[in-house]
C-alpha cells in the first residue's frame, strides 16, 4: 500500500528508487507502467493521465519488470519481435535494432533458441532489449541488473547514462546502493509505502551527515541497528 | 477479399480493435498452441484438435443410432444434437476459457505491452472459436448428412441448416463461458478468483450428473411459475434470448475494459496472500512414528500443495463431482446395512476411495511451481525413504482415514456397532489396498513436474482394467463376502495383510522413484559396486 507518495521525472533525469523489501517499489513502477491499478491520487505520464490513457502510456515507456516472466516456448529473436511489433515498430527497423542489441548483448548466435533454454542472465538481457526496440521516452528499470555478469552489468550501466544523455527518463529501482549512487541524479527512497527521501545522493549524504548512500538508507529506513537481528540468528543456530 | 487487408481492418476498427495487434495476438496465440506451451489454455494444438475432433466425430456417428428406430421430426433432430453440441462443448470450453482468461502467466508478459482489453478479448474469443469450428462441425458431420435417411420428412437444405446452427451453439457456448469469467473477474477479488473459477469449471461436470433433476427442476417449478395463456408464453420466448444477449454482451465487455491489469493482479494475489500458521498434531504423529523430520516434510509439504497448488486442484475438479453424486446415492437410500442382503451404494464406496486415489495418484506429481523441485536436489538421499513416508502417511489421513471416521460416526446411526466396525475395517483394508497400488504410479517427488494434459491416453488402459476389476470386486464382495459376518471378517483379515505387504515395497519402490527422477539415482550407484584393492 503506497501513501501520499508525490513526484515528478524530469527528462534525461536518470531516478533511483530505493526502499527496503515490500516498501512499495515495484508498486509505484507498475502503477507508473499502467499495469497497476491505482485507488487514489493521480498519475500522469507525458501528460497523459492514467488509467484513462493506459495503452498510450505503454506506447511511450519500456519496463523491465522484476520477475524474467517470458513466453518460454518463443525463440529470443521471436520474442523480441512480438514486443517491438506489439508497439507498432516498422519491420526493417525492427529487425535492424534487434539485430544491432543482440549482437551487443552477444546473444546473436543464441536468437534462434527457445526462451526455456536461457540462463537467468541471457533471460534479463532479452528482457532489457525488449524495453528498449520501441525507443521508448521513459524506461521503468526494476533490478535491471539481476543476474547479469560483471561485463553486462558494466554494459547495461553505460547504456543508461547513454539513454538519459539522448534525453530519455529513468526510474531505476534496485537494492544495489552502489550503482544508485554511481549512475543516478536523483534518489527517491520509498519505506512502509511512504517517500521519505528525495534528491541527489550527495545532497541526501550531507542532510543526514552520513558519508554513504548506504549509511544514508540505514539510518532513513531505521536499519542502522542490525547487528542484535544479526546476533538472534546466529544463537538461533546454535540451538 | 483479403482476410487481412484494409477492408477487414476497418471493419475491425469499427468495432474497437485495433487490428495490426489483432492479427499479432492471434498469431502468438497460435504459435504458443502449436508449440504447446500454453497447452489447455485455448491451447489445443493442430493434433490434438485433430485428434479430438476425431473422437467427436465418432460419438456424432454413434448418437445418429439413437434415431433409428423412429424417424424424428427435423426439430426434434436438430434440438437433440444441439443439446449434445452444447453440452459436450461446455465442458471443454468452460474450462478451457478459464484457463485461457484467467492466466496470469499471459497477464504479465502482456500487461505493460500496448495492447487495449477489447482488441485481446476479440483475438481469444477468435481463438476459442477456431476450437469451436473443428470441434462442432465434426460432432455433427454424421448426423447432418445422415439426416437425408433419418430424418421423418428430409429436406435437401437440412444438412447445412444443421451445421450452421449446431456451430452457432457451440460458439455461443464458448462466448458465455468468456462471458461468465467476464463477470468473475469484474466482481471477484483476485485472491478468490482462482478458487472460484475452479468451481465455475467444475458446473458442467455437475449439470451433466443431475441433468435429470435439473430438467425436472425447470420444467416443473419454473413451467409452474409463467403466466397462463399463449400471450404471457411468447413474451417470456422473446424475453429469454433478449436477457441471454445482455448477459453474453455485458461479460464480454467486462473482458474488454482493464482485463490484462486485473489478471496480472493475479500474480500477486492468487493465493490470498497470508496462510495460517499453525502446528499440525497429524505431523507431529507422522514424524514421531514414520521417520523424524523427512516424514513430516513430506506430510506438510503434500499437505499445503494439495491444498494451494492451482494446477493440482484443477486436476482434482474430476472426483468433486464423483464424490459428490456419491454422498446423494448414500442418501437416497444407500445407508442399507451391506449385511441386508440387497445391494446399495455402501457396496461401491470403497472403490469409490481407490478411484479418488487413483486421481490424486496420476495428478499430484504435477505441480505450478514445479520449478522449486530444486531444493530436493540438496536433501540426502537417505530422507527419502522418510519423505515417502510422510507423503503416504498424508494421503492415507486425508483421503482415508479422515472421510472413515465421519462415516463411522453416520453409518452408527443406521446399523448395527459390530456390522459398523467390520464394514469400516473392510472398507478401510480396500482403500488402504488401493493407497498401496496407486502409490506406485507417483513418478517422483509430488508437484515437481510441469502440468501436462496429454496423459489421458497413458492411462486409459489402468483406467479400463481398474473399471474391470472393480466391477468384479464389488460384485464378489455383495455375492460372496458381505452374506457371512465370519467370511467378511476372514477377507478383512486377509486384505489387512495385503495391504502390508503391498504398501511396504510400494513405499520402497516410491523413494527410489522420487530419487530416481531427482537424478540422485546416479549419483547413489556407487554403492551398488564395490571397489576390490589388488
Amino acid at each position: 500500500m503506497l501513501h501520499e507518495i508525490s513526484f515528478r521525472l524530469g527528462r534525461g533525469q536518470i531516478v533511483g528508487l530505493l526502499g527496503p523489501n515490500g516498501a512499495g517499489k515495484s508498486t509505484t513502477i507498475k502503477i507508473i507502467a499502467g499495469i497497476h491499478a491505482h485507488r487514489s491520487g493521480r498519475v500522469r505520464v507525458a501528460d497523459l493521465p492514467l488509467p484513462e490513457y493506459a495503452v498510450d502510456v505503454k506506447q511511450r515507456i519500456g519496463y523491465v519488470p522484476e520477475a524474467a516472466v517470458l513466453f518460454e516456448s518463443l525463440t529470443g529473436q521471436e520474442f523480441l519481435e512480438l514486443c517491438g511489433r506489439l508497439h507498432g515498430v516498422e519491420e526493417a527497423a525492427l529487425q535492424a535494432r534487434i539485430a544491432r542489441i543482440l549482437e551487443t548483448f552477444g546473444l546473436s548466435s543464441d536468437r534462434v533458441m527457445r526462451l526455456d533454454a536461457y540462463s537467468k542472465g541471457m533471460r534479463q538481457k532479452i528482457l532489457i532489449a525488449a524495453a528498449l526496440l520501441h525507443n521508448p521516452d521513459l524506461i521503468l528499470l526494476d533490478e535491471p541488473l539481476s543476474g547479469l555478469d560483471v561485463n553486462a552489468a558494466i554494459l547495461i550501466k553505460d547504456l543508461i547514462a547513454a539513454l538519459a544523455a539522448e534525453g530519455k527518463t529513468i526510474l531505476y529501482s534496485s537494492h544495489v546502493l552502489d550503482v544508485v549512487e554511481k549512475i543516478c541524479d536523483r534518489v527517491l527512497i520509498i519505506h512502509q509505502g511512504r517517500l521519505i527521501a528525495d534528491g541527489s545522493a550527495e545532497g541526501l549524504k550531507e542532510s543526514t551527515k552520513q558519508t554513504t548512500l548506504e549509511d544514508v538508507f540505514r539510518v532513513l529506513t531505521n536499519s542502522a541497528n542490525v547487528d542484535p537481528g544479526v546476533g538472534r540468528i546466529v544463537s538461533a543456530l546454535r540451538q | 477479399m483479403k482476410l487481412r487487408g484494409p477492408a477487414v481492418s476497418r471493419v475491425l476498427g469499427s468495432l474497437g480493435i485495433d487490428a495490426p495487434r489483432y492479427w499479432l495476438l492471434l498469431d502468438l496465440f497460435t504459435e504458443l498452441a502449436e508449440r504447446r506451451e500454453i497447452l489447455n489454455q485455448l491451447g489445443r494444438d493442430g493434433i490434438t484438435l485433430k485428434v479430438s475432433s476425431w473422437m467427436f466425430l465418432v460419438v456424432g456417428g454413434l448418437a445418429c443410432l439413437g434415431f433409428l428406430r423412429s424417424p424424428p421430426s427435423a426439430a426434434t433432430f436438430l434440438g437433440a444434437f444441439t443439446l449434445i453440441t452444447v453440452m459436450m462443448l461446455g465442458c471443454i470450453l468452460i474450462s478451457e476459457a478459464g484457463n485461457s482468461l484467467v492466466n496470469p502467466v499471459e497477464g504479465l508478459v502482456l500487461a505493460h505491452q500496448p495492447v487495449d482489453g477489447a482488441t485481446y478479448t476479440a483475438a481469444k474469443l477468435t481463438h476459442l472459436a477456431r476450437v469451436v469450428g473443428f470441434l462442432a462441425p465434426a460432432l455433427n458431420a454424421i448426423p447432418a448428412f445422415a439426416s437425408l435417411a433419418l430424418l421423418k420428412r428430409p429436406f435437401w437444405y437440412y444438412p447445412p441448416l444443421h451445421l450452421a446452427a449446431t456451430y452457432s451453439a457451440g460458439l455461443l457456448t464458448g462466448f458465455f463461458a468468456c462471458a461468465l469469467f467476464g463477470f468473475l473477474l469484474r466482481f471477484i477479488p483476485a485472491s478468490r478468483l482462482k478458487s472460484v473459477a475452479q468451481i465455475v469449471e467444475m458446473l458442467p461436470f455437475l449439470a451433466m450428473m443431475f441433468a435429470g433433476q435439473i430438467w425436472r427442476w425447470v420444467v416443473l417449478r419454473i413451467g409452474g411459475w409463467l403466466p397462463a395463456g399463449s400471450a404471457g408464453r411468447r413474451y417470456f420466448a422473446i424475453g429469454l434470448p433478449v436477457a441471454a444477449a445482455a448477459t453474453l454482451i455485458m461479460g464480454i465487455r467486462s473482458l474488454s475494459a482493464d482485463y490484462l491489469i486485473r489478471v496480472s493482479n493475479l500474480a500477486h494475489g492468487g493465493g490470498g496472500g497470508r496462510a495460517a500458521a499453525r502446528r499440525s498434531r497429524v505431523a507431529d504423529v507422522v514424524a514421531r512414528w514414520l521417520g523424524g523430520p523427512p516424514a513430516r516434510a513430506g506430510f506438510a509439504y503434500t499437505a499445503r500443495l494439495m491444498r494451494r497448488d492451482w494446477a493440482f486442484r484443477r486436476q482434482l475438479i474430476g472426483i468433486l463431482p464423483l464424490l459428490i453424486s456419491m454422498g446423494v446415492m448414500l442418501a437416497q437410500g444407500g445407508t442399507a446395512d451391506p449385511f441386508a442382503g440387497r445391494f446399495s451404494a455402501v457396496h461401491v464406496m470403497p472403490h469409490v476411495f481407490g478411484v479418488a486415489l487413483f486421481l490424486v495418484a496420476i495428478s499430484i506429481i504435477h505441480g505450478e511451481d514445479y520449478k522449486g523441485a530444486w531444493v530436493f536436489l540438496l536433501a540426502p538421499a537417505s530422507a527419502f525413504d522418510a519423505f515417502a513416508r510422510g507423503v503416504y502417511g498424508l494421503l492415507w489421513f486425508s483421503i482415508v482415514g479422515v472421510p472413515h471416521a465421519i462415516l463411522l460416526a453416520v453409518l452408527a446411526w443406521f446399523w448395527p456397532v459390530s456390522h459398523v466396525l467390520l464394514w469400516l475395517a473392510y472398507s478401510l483394508a480396500v482403500s488402504s489396498l488401493y493407497l498401496g497400488l496407486v502409490l506406485r504410479l507417483i513418478d517422483g517427488i509430488p508437484f515437481s513436474k510441469q502440468p501436462v494434459t496429454s496423459r489421458g491416453a497413458y492411462f486409459m488402459g489402468i483406467m479400463i482394467g481398474g473399471g474391470l476389476a472393480i466391477a468384479a470386486a464389488v460384485g464378489l464382495q455383495y455375492y460372496l463376502v458381505f452374506r457371512s459376518v465370519m467370511l467378511a471378517a476372514g477377507v478383512t483379515a486377509v486384505l489387512w495383510g495385503l495391504v502390508w505387504l503391498v504398501t511396504r515395497s510400494s513405499l520402497e519402490a516410491f523413494a527410489v522413484a522420487m530419487r530416481f527422477n531427482l537424478g540422485l539415482a546416479s549419483a547413489e550407484t556407487g554403492a551398488i559396486y564395490t571397489e576390490v584393492d589388488a
